[in-house]
């Protein structure tokens, strides 16, 4: 072999001047937003994004909090108010400003219809309180207090959302049954997470026999009518089951019908990485199976993973209501606004007692809630999407 | 440079199959590269060249066994020990990574868009489980000898250049210090101005640091000025292979010749493929019967198509696989006339 030693000297543009090190950082000094504040910049950038986010904070915050928040116990009875209406709060007695109060209720009996009317009475003027003491519950089940957040002085009621068939306080349950139906789907989602990436991944990166078994699979699991499968499922759970324990085969059962969908996306994504130059440059490097899988592959999918879960929930939400409603979800003492909607079976509540329909309402904006936030979220981690 | 190989292949193969259907079938086989045997000796820099599509980065993944290679011996002889690549276990192929490293095609998606320049460097380091510490000394070394400044190392892929990311890519493969590097078209995704910049650090690198490069690139122009010697590749198989000299001045395929006619073109409008070959590259599915350039070369008789044409020593170490390869006479500029045509320079 020969021709070497002036073939260095015979640059491939000759005279083209060879820059100095030094020259080449024309972006140095240029400062350079960071991923994470890129993101939080897009997320906050949607309005819409912005309006789930402070629901689902405070929704988040009410679940923890519910006994805080709520001034009476899910069974607690006012057993002169059944189905009474909502009570307004007046902060105005006699044009003066004064402290928030609501006003008792004179009820009438309608002698045709067996129906009572309940309407204010403005000689009973229940003040309210704030950080009053009240029946004492145990937070998250450790920590003993009975301070509630507001309440009305003992003999006096107050319903903020009016109350139920056995006298109930509306408000009080939904705030309470927002643990349950939060934290169902939210621990569903984590499991079918856990789950539908783990396998989403195996099989997409090693492929073969258990990935066309796995795919047909999740074919046949995602083309199953929802609704009669978790029936099925639910049913399968036995009645004489606690009642904690139902809320966790409940969510197990959710969890196992939901991963299949995710899978198939992770598997997706993983099968386009896999081959992608970055991976077989770490394999090149000599990374072992577990480094390009752990922080190669698994951190590139990271952001799909996240939106797919969040857009997951909103499906779990209605799935755990459903069965709930249907009775076969969570049954009491728990409650979620599953069963709360029980109450409201009736058309006659749509016509007389409308506020029986709260927990719905709270349901609806929730999972408008999540699906805001997860539109926000895909967008944000699209990299095409511009900053608007 | 020596005349000790570093490098023997012999007899590669990698057939893909494709498949079609519900069940996944096997229709047939992209002959991606077909029986090509080369060696690499010490301190040079082979230049593979070809066509997009002829198989030279299957080639390069073979060597690093990025793909399982169907068929033939890959004998890398290393400091103590020669190792054969294709069949080499886990923990030879570790040894085999330091080595033997890679700079890859696309800068852009070459590098985990996730990791930090330092990162992306010591990955092959942390592999072969050198410590943080250590490794992120090894990675301020060696930033400045690819030119990159100490301030580079904690920035993301996407806040560089595409030539400051393949500067990255290059430290990534030098840092384990490597004898021999595959270089897969290590420009072409690049500017045309950042091109010399990283062709000439190559070169520096490759004297600083006594390396041996197999260095892959689709026109002959580029490799010209690096390459030792020069293996030409089309369809799969090696049509010609010879030192830098025997190719450029007394090449005896007609490939060859039409790859340097598309080279001495002066008119800096035509791009890589437009040199005028007559007809479409066939596809690599379904390649020609005998010699499988034979649809496109001016030369082609009866035999060409009836018989594959054997890869022959010419004397001299070149190589040549062509039936006529000694009567024919490529001193005449036979591709020249057709670039004349209007049609040809668009
Ligand atoms: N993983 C794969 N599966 C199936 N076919 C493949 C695969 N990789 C490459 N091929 C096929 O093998 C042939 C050779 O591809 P290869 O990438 O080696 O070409 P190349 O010479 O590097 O081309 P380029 O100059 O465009 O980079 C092509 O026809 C390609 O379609
Ligand atoms: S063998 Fe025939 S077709 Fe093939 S290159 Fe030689 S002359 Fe051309
Ligand atoms: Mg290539």
């Amino acid at each position: 072999m020969s021709v070497v030693s002036e073939q260095a000297q015979t640059p491939l543009q000759p005279g083209a001047p060879r820059p100095p090190a030094a020259d080449l950082d024309v972006s140095s000094s240029e400062e350079v937003a960071s991923r994470g504040r890129i993101l939080g910049a897009r997320i906050m950038a949607n309005r819409l994004g912005i309006i789930g986010i402070v629901w689902l904070v405070l929704m988040v915050s009410v679940a923890l909090f519910a006994d805080f928040f709520a001034p009476y116990t899910v069974d607690y009875v006012h057993e002169e108010a059944l189905r009474a209406p909502p009570q307004r709060v007046h902060i105005f007695r006699d044009g003066r400003l004064t402290r928030p109060f609501v006003y008792g209720f004179k009820s009438e009996r309608d002698t045709r219809t067996f129906l009572t009317t309940y309407t204010e009475d403005k000689e009973l003027v229940y003040p309210i309180y704030f950080f009053v003491e009240a029946e004492p519950y145990k937070l998250w089940g450790l920590i003993t207090s009975n301070t509630r957040l507001f309440g009305v002085e003992e003999g006096g009621m107050v319903a903020l959302f009016g109350t139920g068939r056995l006298g109930r306080d509306v408000f009080s349950r939904v705030l309470t049954a927002t643990r349950i139906s939060l934290s169902v789907p939210i621990i569903g989602m984590l499991i079918s997470v856990i789950l539908g990436s783990s396998i989403g991944v195996a099989s997409g990166y090693w492929g073969g026999v258990a990935d066309i078994l796995i795919q047909r699979l999740t074919e046949v699991l995602m083309s199953f009518p929802r609704i009669p499968l978790w029936m099925a499922l639910a049913a399968t759970l036995p009645p004489e089951l606690s009642s904690l324990h139902r809320y966790l085969g409940v969510t197990i059962v959710l969890a196992l019908i939901g991963w299949a969908g995710l899978c198939r996306q992770i598997r997706g994504k993983t099968l386009a990485l896999k081959e992608s130059d970055f991976i077989m440059a770490g394999r090149a490097a000599g990374s072992s199976t577990p480094t390009i899988l752990f922080r190669h592959l698994i951190p590139n999918c990271f952001s799909h993973i996240v939106v797919v879960a969040t857009l997951s929930i909103p499906g779990l939400i209605l799935a755990e209501s459903s069965l709930s409603f249907l009775g076969i979800g969570i049954t009491p003492p728990l409650v979620s606004w599953g069963t709360l909607l029980k109450d409201a079976q009736s058309v006659q509540v749509l016509t007389k007692h409308p506020w029986l329909l709260a927990p719905g309402v709270f349901m609806v904006l929730t999972v408008l809630a999540v699906n805001f936030l997860g539109d926000a979220l895909r967008d944000a981690l699209d990299p095409y999407s511009e900053i608007r | 440079m020596s005349d000790t190989p570093i490098l023997q292949v012999e007899n590669l193969s990698k057939f893909f199959p494709v498949q079609r259907g519900l069940l996944r079938r096997t229709v047939g086989h992209v002959k991606a590269v077909n029986d090509v045997s080369f060696a690499v000796n010490k301190g040079e820099c082979l230049g593979l060249v070809g066509e997009s599509g002829c198989g030279k980065t299957t080639v390069a993944r073979c060597l690093l066994r990025l793909v399982e290679p169907d068929q033939g011996r890959i004998l890398l002889h290393g400091e103590q020990q020669t190792f054969d690549i294709a069949s080499a276990s886990r923990k030879e192929m570790l040894d085999v990574r330091r080595q033997m490293q890679i700079i890859f095609q696309d800068p852009f998606s070459s590098l985990d868009p996730r990791w930090r320049v330092t990162d992306v460097i010591a990955e092959p380091l942390m592999a072969q489980k050198v410590g943080r510490g250590e490794a992120g000394r090894r990675v301020l070394e060696i930033l400045p000898t690819v030119g990159l400044g100490p301030h580079f190392a904690d920035r993301f892929p996407h806040e560089l250049s595409g030539g400051e990311r393949q500067r990255v890519s290059i430290a990534r493969a030098l840092i384990v210090s490597p004898p021999l590097v595959v270089a897969d078209e290590p420009v072409s995704a690049l500017d045309v101005s950042v091109r010399s910049q990283i062709i000439n650090l190559l070169l520096d690198l490759q004297s600083q640091m006594n390396l041996t490069y197999v260095f892959i690139a689709h026109d002959l122009s580029i490799v010209k000025h690096i390459s030792h010697r020069i293996a030409v590749m089309y369809l799969g198989r090696l049509v010609e292979l010879g030192t830098t000299q025997q190719v450029f001045e007394d090449c005896k395929h007609p490939y060859t010749k039409a790859l340097l006619a598309s080279v001495l073109i002066p008119d800096p409008t035509h791009r890589e493929q437009s040199y005028v070959l007559e007809g479409e590259v066939p596809s690599p599915l379904n390649p020609p019967s005998g010699c499988h350039f034979s649809t496109r070369c001016p030369f082609a008789q009866e035999q060409c198509s009836a018989e594959e044409p054997e890869l022959r020593d010419m004397g001299g170490g070149h190589w040549v696989r062509c039936h006529f390869a000694e009567e024919l006479d490529l001193s005449e500029e036979i591709f020249a006339p057709q670039f004349d045509t209007p049609t040809a320079s668009n």
